[in-house]
């Protein structure tokens, strides 16, 4: 008797251990997500006292000033076991956020919520990355203390349609064009990306960002190329992974992770060659260029 | 027959467009003249009780920025020249009007003074040559920061030798700053004393100056005389941002890193009224490059 309960427990941890096999597949409705933001956020606004966009401008120049408390050791480790594609979208889609904007829209007068880009967390404690040109209009108009009227919100959303509003803004480089910044979890965690190593020329490499009308989509690919670009004219350098797995306008700032579920870089901009590339004729192949991790932990390091 | 009236239904057709195109061009013109008759009043309300300069010297400025790479920057500068201050800045603002007014054709048709085109830092130089006091502000947008306030009083070794620039007779002269080698060349035949940034102190107008290395220099390009309709104004900014050195720095950072085309974006132009002071974006000037090789400056004095 007890040779079989033992038999039927271990049958019972097997199982469990296999969720990704043993689930049904999924169908969300990602278009109802997508509609139901604006009254998510304004719930969220009205049950608790969120921070404003305008108060993040306010408050900007200080919170990056004292982001010196942004610590490498709060992360979470980096996960070693190297898991097929399926795991992967389990283990970072609650880490990959959809960014989105709310504003007062001018005609209606009503508060509006509309998708950005894409968001990545770093640490359960709300923090995130997304590149900088995501939030370049907050972050420059807050350093000259201007706050745009109708601009109400900046808040990520996650798979189970949970809002986060953004309350500070740690750091920004509009060189690399990566920023890191904090969002409201009121008392709860998130679920992050561990950071991982860099990746190099042939690794495995998934995307799960949110491309424009296209939330939660997961790629595959590998680093084509590990470079680093100097601007001629200024003379910056801004290191770049380029690889193959796909991605397109909306999916800034999203994760990109490697075979073991870890962030290996964020997503960053596309470069189109055409045979005629004046003319923008006879497309031939999109490059990919995301910001590698490689800086973002630098970033942690220096602070 | 039936070809004579194709042709002319052509040439009507032709003829139609030409006029149109005319009258536009025409209207763009008038266009154009209002808005540098407008530029001209708000200058006067805006540099009311302001200091007006003798003349102005041109220089073009060239600065090996990165030495390693021989990266070099280069820009039209003007040294504004008066009794008791002297202003260095950028020669864009006021070559864009003169060459608007001179090329009212090209300009209506939204052509540009090619050769000023990316060249401008949003610096500004202000020297009291009674007090040897150098003050240096930087304007982002429309917003002012009070960077250094140095005194500046090298020692000058004048050397008999002499040259002509242009059609002034001038003087070698040579000084040791900050550890950097400087010659220049001053003349008595232009009225009072002047020189670009902090080459102070010589008994007369500096012409051209350069290091020793051959990595800086201001070479002579022209005066710029006061006319009608064209005052050449020198005003120190009423007010300053409030920021700290440390916050100031970020912003300019910031800015000069980011793309034009974000700061148009971010909506900071609208909280511009007016036309003065001129709207200036760092990102276009010598504070966007990596610079390796500082121009050394003279002991920060007291503020």
């Amino acid at each position: 008797m007890n040779r079989f309960i033992t038999h039927l427990m271990l049958f019972a941890v097997l199982v469990a251990s296999c969720p990704v096999n043993a689930q049904d597949a999924q169908f969300p409705d990602y278009d109802t997500l997508i509609d139901s933001m604006t009254v998510r956020m304004l719930r969220f606004q009205q049950t608790y006292k969120c921070t404003t966009i305008n108060e993040v401008r306010k408050a900007l120049l200080s919170d990056m000033q004292t982001a010196d408390n942004l610590n490498i050791k709060h992360l979470p480790a980096m996960r070693k076991k190297v898991v097929s594609g399926r795991k992967i979208n389990v283990l970072c889609r609650k880490g990959s956020l959809l960014f989105c904007g709310m504003r007062i829209n001018r005609q209606t007068q009503a508060p509006e919520a509309y998708p950005i880009a894409s968001a990545t967390v770093l640490g359960s404690d709300g923090l995130c990355a997304t590149n900088y040109h995501v939030l370049s209009d907050v972050i420059l108009s807050g350093m000259l203390g201007y706050q745009p009227p109708t601009d109400m919100m900046r808040f990520g959303i996650d798979c189970d349609g949970n809002v986060y509003p953004v309350t500070q803004i740690l750091y920004a480089d509009p060189v690399n064009d990566f920023s890191l910044f904090k969002v409201d979890t009121r008392g709860g965690t998130l679920t992050p990306i561990p950071l991982g190593s860099t990746a190099i020329e042939g690794d495995d490499v998934y995307c799960l960002a949110h491309a424009r009308g296209i939330p939660f989509y997961l790629t595959h690919g590998m680093v084509s190329r590990n470079t680093t670009v100097t601007n001629k004219k200024n003379g910056h350098q801004r290191m770049e992974m380029q690889m193959t797995a796909d991605y397109a306008v909306g999916s800034s700032g999203g994760p990109i992770v490697d075979n073991c579920g870890n962030c290996v870089g964020i997503v960053g901009s596309t470069y189109s060659l055409y045979a005629n590339q004046s003319e923008q004729r006879d497309f031939q192949m999109s490059i990919k260029k995301a910001v590698p991790v490689k800086l973002i932990k630098a970033c942690f390091k220096s602070k | 027959m039936r070809t004579n009236v194709i042709l002319l239904f052509l040439s009507t057709l032709y003829l139609q467009s030409a006029i149109a195109q005319t009258a536009n061009n025409e209207q763009r013109e008038t266009a154009l003249t209002q808005q540098l008759q407008l530029q001209r009043t708000e200058a006067e309300h805006y540099y009311k009780g302001a200091v007006t300069a003798d003349y102005g010297i041109r220089y073009l400025f060239s600065f090996v920025y990165d030495v390693p790479s021989h990266r070099t920057y280069k820009e039209d500068r003007l040294l504004l020249v008066s009794p008791h201050v002297t202003l260095d800045m950028s020669y864009l603002p006021i070559g864009t009007y003169l060459w608007q007014k001179a090329h009212i054709t090209e300009a209506a048709q939204g052509k540009k003074d090619g050769s000023l085109q990316n060249h401008l830092t949003p610096t500004f130089f202000f020297y009291h040559p009674q007090k040897g006091l150098l003050r240096e502000t930087a304007r982002v947008i429309s917003q002012e920061f009070l960077l250094r306030d140095t005194l500046c009083k090298p020692t000058w070794d004048i050397s008999p030798e002499e040259r002509m620039i242009d059609e002034y007779s001038c003087r070698k002269a040579t000084a040791t700053i900050g550890g950097r080698r400087w010659t220049a060349w001053f003349t008595n035949d232009l009225p009072l004393q002047a020189a670009p940034r902090h080459l102070q102190g010589l008994p007369g107008v500096i012409l051209e100056a350069k290091d020793d290395k051959g990595e800086i220099e201001w070479i002579f390009n022209g005066i710029v005389n006061e006319e009608d309709d064209l005052k050449l104004y020198i005003k120190q900014p009423a007010e300053f941002s409030p920021l700290s050195s440390a916050q100031a720095a970020l912003v300019r950072k910031t800015y000069a890193l980011t793309p034009t085309s974000y700061v148009v974006e971010c909506g900071i132009l609208n909280t511009v009224s007016g036309l003065y002071p001129e709207v200036m974006f760092p990102a276009m000037g010598l504070d966007a490059c990596r610079i390796t090789n500082p121009i050394e400056t003279p002991t920060t004095a007291q503020p």
